[in-house]
C-alpha cells in the first residue's frame, strides 16, 4: 500500500481528517479492504499506547513541586535584593559613563533624598508608613505590589512583601505615596512596575525632588519607554541648568530616537549657548536624519541672533 | 482565557509574585502530565516542570495574552524539552562506544503482561526522534489539533502529519507481536 494511503489512515486515526477528507476516505476504505486493515492496526497501536498513559499525578506530589517552586522564586526575588540599596543603581550607573561634575553632585543629591528626604515626610502616626520608610531607608524596600483602589480618597494601594505584610493607600497627594513611586520607578527591576509608577506620576504635578528623579529615570532607566515617558513628563517643568545638562546628554547618549528627539524638544524650547558644542556634534554625527534636522535648525537660529556667527563662547 | 486567569496574568505582569503562583496552580497539573509524557522519568519530569514555570516567572512580561496561557506554557515547555534532548544528543554522540539498544530486538513473543507492555511503549517513545516522540505525544496524549502543534513547534503542518505518520509507523512495528498476541491481525 502507498505510504500516502497509510498516511491518511493514522490521521484518520488520530481524527486530524477534515469532514471532506473523512468521508472520501472512508469510501477509500469501502473500496479496499487492506486500507481497513490498516487503520484497524492502528487502532490497536493506539490503544495499547494509552495503556502507557502516566498515572494522573496527586495533589500532594504537585503541592510539592509547588513549595520548591516557591522557594526558587524567592530565592531569586531576594538575589535581586541584595544588590538593591535604593541609592547604589542609580548611582552606579551614572559613574559608569563619562559625566560632568554637575553628575556626580547629582548622584549625592540623590543619594541624600532617597536615604533622608523619604524619612522626613513620614506621617507618624501611622505605624504601616514608618515601618515602610524605615525599611526603604535601609535599602529593604522590595516585593511591592501597587493596585488601584476604587476608593476615591485612597486611590493607590500598596503592599509591601516584607517580614510582615505592610500595606498603604492614599492619593498622590500623599507624600508617602510619591516617594513609594519615585522608589519603584529609580528602583524596581520589574519593568511594568516602573511604568506603572511613571503612569501614576504623569496625573500629578511634581516638585523640584520630582524633577530630579524623572531626569535620573530619563538617564538611567534600561527600559527605552520609561525614560521616553520621563523624558516627555519632563517637558512641563520649568527649566533650569540641571535639565539642559540632562538633555545634552541624553542626546549625544542615549540610543533610543524617541528619546532622544523627546529631549530635543526641551532644548530647542529654552535654547542656551551651552548647548551648541553638543547641538555642533548632533549636526554631523546623529544617524536620524530628523533629529539632524533639529540640531541644524538650532544651531540657525542662533547664527541668526549672531548675525550669520555663532557665539564666540563655543 | 477566562477572566480569572487572565486578572491572574495581569497581576503576575506586575510582579505579583502570589499571583503568578495562583496561576502555577491553576495550570501545574498538565504541565507536569506533559513533563511525564515528554521525559518518561519522574526527575527529569521534575527538573523540566521547575524549569518551565521559572522562565514562565521571569519572562511573564513579554506574554502577550494573544494565546491562552496553556499555550504558552506548552512552547515554553516543548522548546526547553528539545533543547534538552538536543544537549543529550551531543553527550552521546561524544560517547558513541555505548550502543543504545534496540527496543525492537528484546520484543519477546510470548504475551506480555500489561505492564511489559506499558514499558515496551516506554521504550519504543524514548527510541523515538524527539520531534516525532514531541509531536505524537502532544497529538494523541493531549489532544492538541494539528495547528496548534505546528505553530508551537514552529514547524508546517505537512511535516506534523509526516512526524505523526513515522511515529506511528514505529509504534505499530514495535508492537506488533503484542497486537498478534491480542488481535491477531
Amino acid at each position: 500500500m502507498k505510504d500516502l494511503l497509510k498516511e491518511q489512515a493514522v490521521l484518520y486515526v488520530l481524527d486530524t481528517l477534515d469532514s471532506n477528507e473523512k468521508s472520501d476516505f472512508e469510501l477509500e476504505m469501502t473500496k479496499d479492504k487492506s486500507l481497513k486493515k490498516w487503520v484497524s492496526e492502528y487502532q490497536s497501536t493506539l490503544k495499547l499506547a494509552n495503556d502507557s498513559q502516566t498515572q494522573p499525578v496527586s495533589k500532594g506530589y504537585l503541592n510539592a513541586q509547588r513549595f520548591s517552586l516557591r522557594n526558587k522564586i524567592e530565592s531569586i526575588s531576594s538575589q535581586k535584593s541584595d544588590s538593591y540599596h535604593p541609592a547604589i543603581p542609580t548611582i552606579n550607573k551614572i559613574i559608569q559613563v563619562k559625566q560632568p561634575v554637575w553628575m556626580s553632585i547629582f548622584a549625592i543629591i540623590l543619594s541624600f533624598f532617597i536615604g533622608k528626604t523619604f524619612v522626613s515626610s513620614a506621617p507618624e502616626s501611622d505605624n504601616n508608613s514608618l515601618d515602610i520608610l524605615q525599611l526603604m531607608n535601609d535599602g529593604l524596600l522590595t516585593n511591592i505590589d501597587i493596585k488601584l483602589n476604587e476608593d476615591e480618597n485612597n486611590p493607590i494601594h500598596f503592599a509591601v512583601h516584607a517580614s510582615n505584610k505592610m500595606e498603604y493607600s492614599g492619593d498622590l497627594k500623599d507624600d508617602l505615596i510619591r516617594d513609594i513611586l519615585f522608589y519603584l520607578l529609580l528602583n524596581d527591576e520589574n519593568l511594568g512596575k516602573r511604568i506603572k509608577a511613571v503612569n501614576l506620576l504623569k496625573q500629578t504635578r511634581l516638585e523640584e525632588k520630582g524633577q530630579m528623579v524623572l531626569i535620573s529615570s530619563m538617564l538611567s532607566d534600561p527600559n527605552p519607554g520609561v525614560r521616553l515617558k520621563s523624558a516627555k513628563m519632563l517637558q512641563s517643568y520649568s527649566v533650569n541648568a540641571l535639565l539642559i545638562d540632562a538633555c545634552v546628554k541624553t542626546i549625544l547618549e542615549d540610543k533610543n530616537s524617541a528619546v532622544r528627539l523627546s529631549a530635543m524638544d526641551i532644548l530647542e524650547a529654552h535654547p542656551t549657548a551651552e548647548m551648541i558644542p553638543a547641538l555642533q556634534v548632533i549636526r554631523i554625527m546623529e544617524k536620524n536624519a530628523f533629529i539632524r534636522a533639529r540640531a541644524e535648525s538650532i544651531l540657525a537660529d542662533f547664527e541668526d541672533l549672531n548675525n550669520g556667527q555663532l557665539s564666540p563662547e563655543i | 482565557m477566562k477572566p480569572k486567569v487572565q486578572d491572574l496574568i495581569l497581576d503576575a505582569k506586575t510582579g505579583n509574585a502570589e499571583a503568578f503562583h495562583a496561576l502555577v496552580a491553576y495550570h501545574d497539573e498538565k504541565i507536569m502530565t506533559l513533563a511525564l509524557q515528554l521525559t518518561r522519568h519522574r526527575q527529569d519530569a521534575e527538573d523540566l516542570y521547575q524549569e518551565v514555570f521559572l522562565k514562565a516567572y521571569k519572562n511573564i512580561e513579554s506574554f502577550r495574552m494573544e494565546s491562552s496561557f496553556y499555550t504558552w506554557l506548552y512552547r515554553i515547555m516543548v522548546n526547553a524539552f528539545l533543547n534538552h534532548q538536543r544537549k543529550e544528543e551531543k553527550i552521546t554522540i561524544q560517547e558513541s562506544s555505548r550502543e543504545l539498544p534496540n527496543p525492537v530486538e528484546s520484543i519477546s513473543a510470548q504475551p506480555q503482561p500489561d505492564t511489559e507492555v506499558s514499558e515496551r511503549i516506554n521504550q519504543i517513545l524514548m527510541a523515538l526522534p524527539k520531534q516525532q516522540k514531541t509531536v505524537f505525544i502532544l497529538k494523541h496524549f493531549q489532544g492538541l489539533k494539528i495547528r496548534e502543534i505546528s505553530d508551537m513547534m514552529n514547524i508546517s503542518s505537512g511535516t506534523i502529519k509526516k512526524y505523526l505518520f513515522r511515529a506511528m509507523e514505529k509504534m505499530r512495528f514495535g508492537l506488533k507481536e503484542y497486537q498478534y498476541g491480542r488481535n491477531r491481525l
